[in-house]
This record gives structure tokens, C-alpha cells and sequence, in this order.
């Protein structure tokens, strides 16, 4: 009998320990993105995450640009000062396009969620 | 390759409009599927070599027998279907040219790139030829005639035999190079000057050669829907000699049947209609009518769709960086004429390709059969590998740009109505993952080249009567379609690069 009303408790505070563990797990991804001349050097322009990550890409660019991650359809301002963040949940699988918005509309990266 | 990526203007994905959102296909999954293809090929072949049908017929089912075939089959329910898509044609017309011109806050480029160019091509392989029963145009120029009191006169103009497809030819390589090169194809204006466009031609054809005539032999969209709605498991078909003889269309076969002809349904007494369900690709199987310029006809068909996918890979990305700076003195046009150049280099190679084999068929078969007739038999054999990779490539394509459907219905012309109150509806990018895409688009394509194989089997035992003379003609067929499938396969396994 008492076994029995012990399991509610139990199984709150199991939930809670998995809980806590998988937050203390799960780190948000920090991607550091320099743009130069409406650029990124070779080794930025593909940012691999897996479905369900906590992403955070931050900018920095030589020059104030907006800047469009398709199919999650964020959108930024990045100024020369400071760094600007995207923050968001991979929760889609997919390749997803980063676009530069200046006077011309270019691809400068892609963003892949690859499925778990 | 990142200055040609700056200096391109504007940034879509290589079809007509919107983005593919697609992983590539990992490597061993596309490689497993290659090996799957090989391997069932085989054991196709294996079964036939003991037993092929080798047959023109097919198992068939008359929906007309049941209640509620004869409901969807009904003149009014037809007329009611041809209403509403007049309906939708004017209101994308006014949405192309009244509406707001952002793309994806104007109905137009959505309902004709995402809807009706790719949705209709899904309708037509799996389901029928509904273009030929709803076709607006058509439609239009139907109640003209009913109206003037000139149904069934003779058109001013013959049309002249020689010309065959050819107009098909023409006009759908025109249309590709709309789809696939021309930037302005998703700016709502315009799309919309180009419907009218389409309109007068396609009303002015009718007038000259007649309705029917003009549809069956000039007209690229409806060539092109007959030829994916022949994979399709339904048909419609006359059992009336005397009535097609009268058509005004070339729609009876040297065999005496008639299919898919709807005029010839709407004359034939009720008891002489049949609505047929049958064996998916059954309608491959009839080869009678396909002719030189149908040959090139379907071939432009599978290049074109190979060629979009191409298009998006970083081989092609490569190979137009290098010719772009090679191009230099073009200036501004410099994409333009690449991708020009590489859709008529396409469905070159695939003819040069095709008939290359087809020698090579009849070489090995050594029977009756020249090479040109090889080529007319077996062309349509390959439609089943295109049906399937084009299947693969626009899954989460439709599913995904589809949604904005539900967004646009609420908004057509970007005005800021709210009709059904779904305007801010936002699509859902996650509706599929990756997994399912990837194991879909890879069985597709594999279950595509082993109904191909399949169809190629039972038109080679059909006509060569000799087995063996069947089975060595079969042999570069089936490295034919191999190739073919692994190119599909590969495809697919690209990352997509945007280059424009």
C-alpha cells in the first residue's frame, strides 16, 4: 500500500532529475559568423546542427546588412558594431539558405538540420 | 564562384518559384538504391524470360458500372469542374496583373508554378488526365463554339500531317525556358502577360485547325499531361469505332481503340462510355500512335525535369562559374545565355543518347525491327523513371510551398484581405522530415525503374514475338535505364546550391 503512494513522487522527481540532466546536456549551439566584403571565409558557409538543437548563430559584419535564414524565416539586422544573434530550436530538418540582402540578394551560407 | 554568386540577381531556387528546403540523400542510401535497381532488374527479367504477357490489353474495370462513378462522371459534374476552373484561371489572370507584385503575397505565381504546374503533373501520373477535362481554355473556346452554333464544323484550316507534334515541340521548349532560365517567371505582371499570351495562341490555334486537333497535336500542356496521365490507372475510352472516325481529333489508333479523347465520350451513347481503372503504366503499353515527333516530344519532357534538378547541384554550379567567367564580354546576359545553352544541350544529348541505344537495341535483337522503330516502341518505356524522379524531387516541394495556398486563398491579390481567415496562416517547414523524404524519394525511384523495366518487357516480347530476340534487345534498354536511374538517384544526392 504505502509502496504504491510512494510512485507519484518517484517517478516527479526521476522526471525531474532526466529533466534537469538533459538541460544541463543540452547547450545551446554558438555558431561565431564574420561577414567581410558580403563574405564569409570557406569555413563558416555551412553550419551543420542536429534536429532539436538549441541554435545561436551571431554576426558580425564590415558593413550594416540585412540578413534572411529561409524556410525558419528569421530575420536580422547586423551593424559593424556588435554582434547580432539568431536563437532558435532546429525543430525542421532541412537545408536552409542564409541570404545577404544588400543591393543584390546573395547566398552567403546554409544552414543544415540533419534528422537525429 | 562566390563573385558570380554576388553579381546574380534576385535569388530563387532553379524551378519556376519558391525554395527546396531539401537534405541531400546521404551516400549509402543512394547507393543502395543504385544496387536495388540493378539487382531488380534482374529479377524482372528472370520472371520473363519463363513467362511474359507480351499483350497490347490489360486488365480494366468500368467505374460506370458503379453509382458513384457515374455521379463524378456526369455532364453536369464536368460542366460544374469546367466552371470553377475558368473561375480560377480569371481570378490568377487578375491576381497576376491587379495584385500586390511581391510573389508570395500574389496568388498567381503560387497557383501556377507550385498548384497547377507541379500538383497537376502529381494528378495527372496517379490519378488521370484531368487537364483534358478541365482545361480552362478549352472550356472557353467549347462554349464559343456552342454559342456560334459551330460545334462540329469543319475548322478553316487543315492541319497538316508533316507537322505532327512538332507545335508540342516547339512550345513546351519555350515553356522550359520560361520555367527554368527566364527571371521575370514568378513576378505576378509578369506571368499574367505571359497567360494572355498563351491565351491568344491557344485560342488562335483552336479557330484555325480545330479544338481537339490543336489540343492533341500543338498544344504543350495537354501533350504533356496525356503523356504522364498514361502511367496514370485510369483511362477514358470509347467503344465505338464509328464515332472516333467522325472526330475531328486523330484520336482513334491504328488499332481501332479509342482513349482519351473526351469528345468522343461526350457523342458515344451512354452504354458505349467506359471510365476505366487499370494496371498503373498500363497506357504505355500502346505504342501505336507514338511518332517521331512524339519520341522527341517525351524525351524533351524527361530532360527538361532531369535538367531543373541538374541545375540546382554543385556540378552545374561549377561548370557555370567556369563559363561564366569565360563568357565575360556577354556582360549582364551571361546567365541567362548558360542557362540557355545547357537546356537545348539536354534534350540533345538525351536524343542523341537515346537513339544511340535504340541502334544498338535493334543491332543486338537482329530481327525485323530498324532502329527508328525501336525508338518509337520503347520511348514511352522510360517515362516511368521521370514520373518517379519527379516525384522524389517535389515532395516536400509541394507540401511545404503548397501551404501557401491556405495563406493566399484568404488573399489573392496581397490586398490584405482576410475571406477565410487564414491569412497569417505560416507554413509549416517541419510537416516531413528528412527521413521520410529521403526513404520516399530513394523507393520512388527504384519502384520507377522497375516498372520501367517491366513496361520495356512486355512491348519487347509483344513486338519481337522471339524471345530471345526480345530478351538482346533488352540488354541496352536495361543499361539505358539503369544509367538513367542513377542519374535520378545522384541528383538527389546533391547538396541544392542556388546560383541565381
Amino acid at each position: 500500500m504505502t509502496g504504491s503512494r510512494l510512485w507519484p513522487p518517484t517517478l516527479a522527481a526521476a522526471g525531474l532529475a532526466i529533466a534537469l540532466v538533459g538541460g544541463a546536456v543540452a547547450q545551446p549551439r554558438i555558431f561565431e559568423l564574420n561577414i567581410e566584403k558580403g563574405r564569409l571565409p570557406e569555413n563558416q558557409r555551412l553550419v551543420r546542427v542536429r534536429q532539436g538543437e538549441e541554435v545561436i548563430l551571431k554576426w558580425r559584419a564590415d558593413q550594416a546588412v540585412v540578413l534572411h535564414l529561409h524556410g525558419y524565416d528569421i530575420e536580422a539586422r547586423v551593424s559593424p558594431a556588435a554582434w547580432t544573434e539568431m536563437r532558435f530550436t532546429a525543430a525542421a530538418t532541412g537545408r536552409f539558405p542564409i541570404e545577404l540582402h544588400a543591393q543584390t540578394h546573395a547566398t552567403i551560407a546554409h544552414l543544415e538540420v540533419h534528422p537525429r | 564562384m562566390g563573385a558570380l554568386v554576388l553579381l546574380a540577381p534576385g535569388a530563387a531556387a532553379a524551378h519556376g518559384f519558391g525554395q527546396r528546403y531539401d537534405l541531400p540523400v546521404p551516400l549509402a542510401l543512394w547507393v543502395t538504391g543504385a544496387a536495388a535497381a540493378v539487382a531488380l532488374s534482374f529479377v524482372v527479367i528472370g520472371l520473363f524470360v519463363k513467362a511474359a504477357p507480351g499483350e497490347r490489353d490489360y486488365w480494366r474495370s468500368n467505374l460506370l458500372r458503379f453509382a458513384p462513378g457515374r455521379l463524378l462522371a456526369h455532364a453536369g459534374v464536368r460542366r460544374a469542374a469546367r466552371g470553377v476552373s475558368v473561375g480560377l484561371l480569371v481570378l490568377v489572370l487578375v491576381a497576376s496583373l491587379a495584385g500586390d507584385q511581391t510573389p508570395t503575397r500574389n496568388l498567381a505565381p503560387t497557383a501556377v508554378w507550385v498548384a497547377w504546374w507541379v500538383g497537376l503533373a502529381y494528378v495527372s501520373a496517379l490519378v488521370g488526365n484531368l487537364w483534358a477535362v478541365v482545361n480552362p481554355w478549352a472550356a472557353m473556346w467549347s462554349g464559343v463554339e456552342t454559342l456560334l452554333g459551330a460545334r462540329g464544323r469543319r475548322p478553316p484550316w487543315r492541319y497538316p500531317g508533316w507537322l505532327g507534334y512538332w507545335p508540342a515541340v516547339v512550345l513546351f521548349l519555350v515553356f522550359a525556358w520560361i520555367e527554368l532560365i527566364y527571371t521575370g517567371r514568378s513576378i505576378p505582371a509578369h506571368l499574367g502577360r505571359l497567360i494572355l499570351g498563351y491565351s491568344a495562341l491557344t485560342f488562335a490555334g483552336m479557330a484555325l485547325f480545330g479544338r481537339a486537333t490543336w489540343l492533341r497535336r500543338a498544344d504543350p500542356f495537354a501533350t504533356a499531361f496525356s503523356v504522364l496521365a498514361r502511367f496514370a490507372p485510369t483511362e477514358i475510352r470509347t467503344a465505338n469505332p464509328d464515332a472516333c472516325q467522325r472526330c475531328a481529333a486523330p484520336c482513334a489508333g491504328p488499332d481501332g481503340v479509342c482513349l482519351d479523347c473526351g469528345d468522343c465520350f461526350d457523342r458515344a451513347a451512354p452504354a458505349r462510355r467506359e471510365w476505366n481503372l487499370r494496371p498503373f503504366a498500363a497506357g504505355l503499353l500502346r505504342t501505336d500512335d507514338v511518332t517521331p515527333s512524339m519520341v522527341v516530344f517525351v524525351l524533351l519532357l524527361l530532360s527538361t525535369v532531369t535538367f531543373d534538378g541538374f541545375t540546382a547541384t554543385p556540378a552545374w554550379a561549377g561548370l557555370e562559374g567556369a563559363l561564366y567567367a569565360a563568357l565575360a564580354p556577354l556582360g549582364e546576359a551571361r546567365l541567362t545565355v548558360i542557362g540557355t545553352l545547357g537546356l537545348l544541350a539536354f534534350p540533345l544529348l538525351f536524343v542523341l543518347v537515346y537513339l544511340a541505344f535504340a541502334r544498338w537495341m535493334a543491332w543486338m535483337a537482329g530481327g525485323p525491327l530498324s532502329t527508328g522503330a525501336v525508338a518509337r516502341l520503347f520511348v514511352l518505356s522510360l517515362v516511368p523513371i521521370a514520373i518517379a524522379y519527379h516525384l522524389a524531387h517535389y515532395f516536400t516541394y509541394l507540401l511545404v510551398q503548397g501551404q501557401l495556398l491556405i495563406r493566399l486563398a484568404s488573399d489573392p491579390l496581397g490586398l490584405g484581405w482576410n475571406l477565410f481567415g487564414t491569412a497569417r496562416y505560416r507554413p509549416d517547414i517541419g510537416l516531413v522530415g528528412a527521413r521520410a523524404v529521403w526513404y520516399t524519394a530513394v523507393v520512388a525511384i527504384v519502384l520507377g525503374h522497375v516498372v520501367a523495366v517491366w513496361v520495356a518487357h512486355v512491348v519487347a516480347v509483344r513486338e519481337y514475338r522471339d524471345r530471345r530476340a526480345a530478351l538482346r534487345s533488352q540488354l541496352p534498354m536495361l543499361a539505358l535505364m539503369v544509367g538513367y536511374t542513377v542519374v535520378s538517384l545522384w541528383i538527389i544526392a546533391q547538396p541544392i546550391v542556388e546560383t541565381r
